[in-house]
């Protein structure tokens, strides 16, 4: 009996103490998601935006209507180079060019033999 | 008999033992009820004379651990006339809730601006308590009214809006966001507060936007006739081991 009564009252307490004190987890996420879409909104505003870049962007927000009024006041694009390997005219590769021709495909075999050869382990179709 | 006797004084001594502590409760009643007036009185020069808020946000590759958030307000005015309406003191949780009232007909707001508010009555309540384990739901009642009050100014007057973006094949990704806003605000109005099932607090403030463009003399940003915000605030930091963050505003009276 006494056993159950402490039980019942340990379990009272821990109820209440495991769901108190929510923190602040919620809030925080919902304020970051926030400004994130600020963010892009504000962004989004600009007509140079770059493949690739960094953007660095100062704007005042104003509500308008129940909706944020973005007004860019300074930004700064920054395009990000990508580097090219330099093209040597003199000392670039030469081309194969392609021969149009029809391949069988039950003649396929070392691929160093030169044409018109044939190897020992060929059978002769003579 | 020795015994009789012998119980007989263990039980007025165990009987004393346990109502000791409320009998003789020392000054934490009174000091709870004078630290809750003064909450009170605090919270009506805000509404009525105003107060200065200064807030900052930030946060780096939209990561929690990193989101610093601030808010610091500051008044100090001398009002004559506030009047405590109603005092309410829970002794098992030593915490005190005071509701005070001013009715005036002029005052100089923050800016040192004469305000006429036509003897309009604005209430505000006060909670505090002398027990520091009691102090949460109270810390974050207080966290809550500044977010409101950080709310209505972003509303009223704006915020600035400061990043860094990187784009990748015509992809955002926000590197760095940081929002500041620093104005005063006067005439904010409590409508309703309290604490959620998990323990946070918040707070709704009213702002009647004609009334405060009137007595401003500018023109207000938003359109509606008022604005009608609700802040929260957390008892508890679920990211202090990050070290840097506190999204609980900090107070500067």
């Amino acid at each position: 009996m006494r056993l159950t009564s402490l039980i019942i009252l340990c379990f009272c307490m821990a109820i209440p103490a495991s769901s108190a004190y929510g923190g602040n987890r919620e809030m925080v996420e919902k304020e970051i998601k926030e400004l994130d879409e600020l963010n892009k909104q504000a962004v989004q505003q600009l007509p140079d935006i770059p493949q690739n870049g960094t953007i660095d962007l100062k704007a005042k927000v104003i509500q308008q209507d129940g909706k944020p009024k973005i007004d860019v006041i300074e930004h700064r694009v920054s395009p990000k180079k990508t580097k090219m390997a330099p093209l040597d005219k003199k000392k670039h590769l030469p081309a194969t060019p392609v021969v149009d021709k029809p391949i069988d495909l039950g003649k396929q075999g070392n691929l160093n033999k030169v044409e018109g050869e044939t190897t020992e382990n060929e059978p002769n179709s003579d | 008999m020795n015994r009789t006797v012998i119980k007989h004084v263990i039980l007025i001594v165990v009987g004393l033992a346990i109502t000791a502590p409320q009998g003789w409760a020392g000054n934490k009643r009174i000091m709870s009820i004078k630290a809750a007036e003064v909450v009170a009185e605090r919270a009506i020069v805000e509404s009525v004379h105003g107060l200065k808020l200064r807030a900052k946000e930030e946060v780096v590759d939209m990561i929690p651990t990193t989101f610093e958030g601030s808010t610091e307000s500051k008044t100090a005015a001398t009002i004559k006339g506030i009047k405590y309406e109603e005092k309410t003191y829970d002794a098992q949780k030593d915490i005190a809730k005071v509701t005070a009232s001013v009715q005036l007909e002029n005052i100089t707001n923050i800016d040192g601006k004469p305000m006429s508010l036509g003897n309009k009555v604005f209430k505000r309540v006060g909670f505090a308590t002398s027990t520091p384990a009691m102090a949460g739901p109270i810390r974050a009642l207080r966290a809550a009214e500044l977010d409101a009050y950080k709310q209505l100014i972003k509303r009223v007057v704006g915020f600035t809006l400061e990043s860094k973006t990187t784009v990748e094949n015509f992809m955002l990704k926000s590197d760095e966001v940081k929002t500041k806003v620093i104005a005063t605000l006067y005439l904010a109005e409590l409508t309703d507060y309290g604490w959620d099932e998990n323990g946070d607090a918040y707070v709704k403030l009213k702002l009647d936007v004609k009334d405060a463009s009137a007595v401003i003399g500018e023109k207000v940003v938003e359109s509606a006739d008022t604005i009608e915000v609700e802040g929260l605030g957390s008892q508890e930091n679920d990211y202090k081991s990050g070290g840097k963050t506190s999204a609980q505003p900090k107070t500067k009276k």
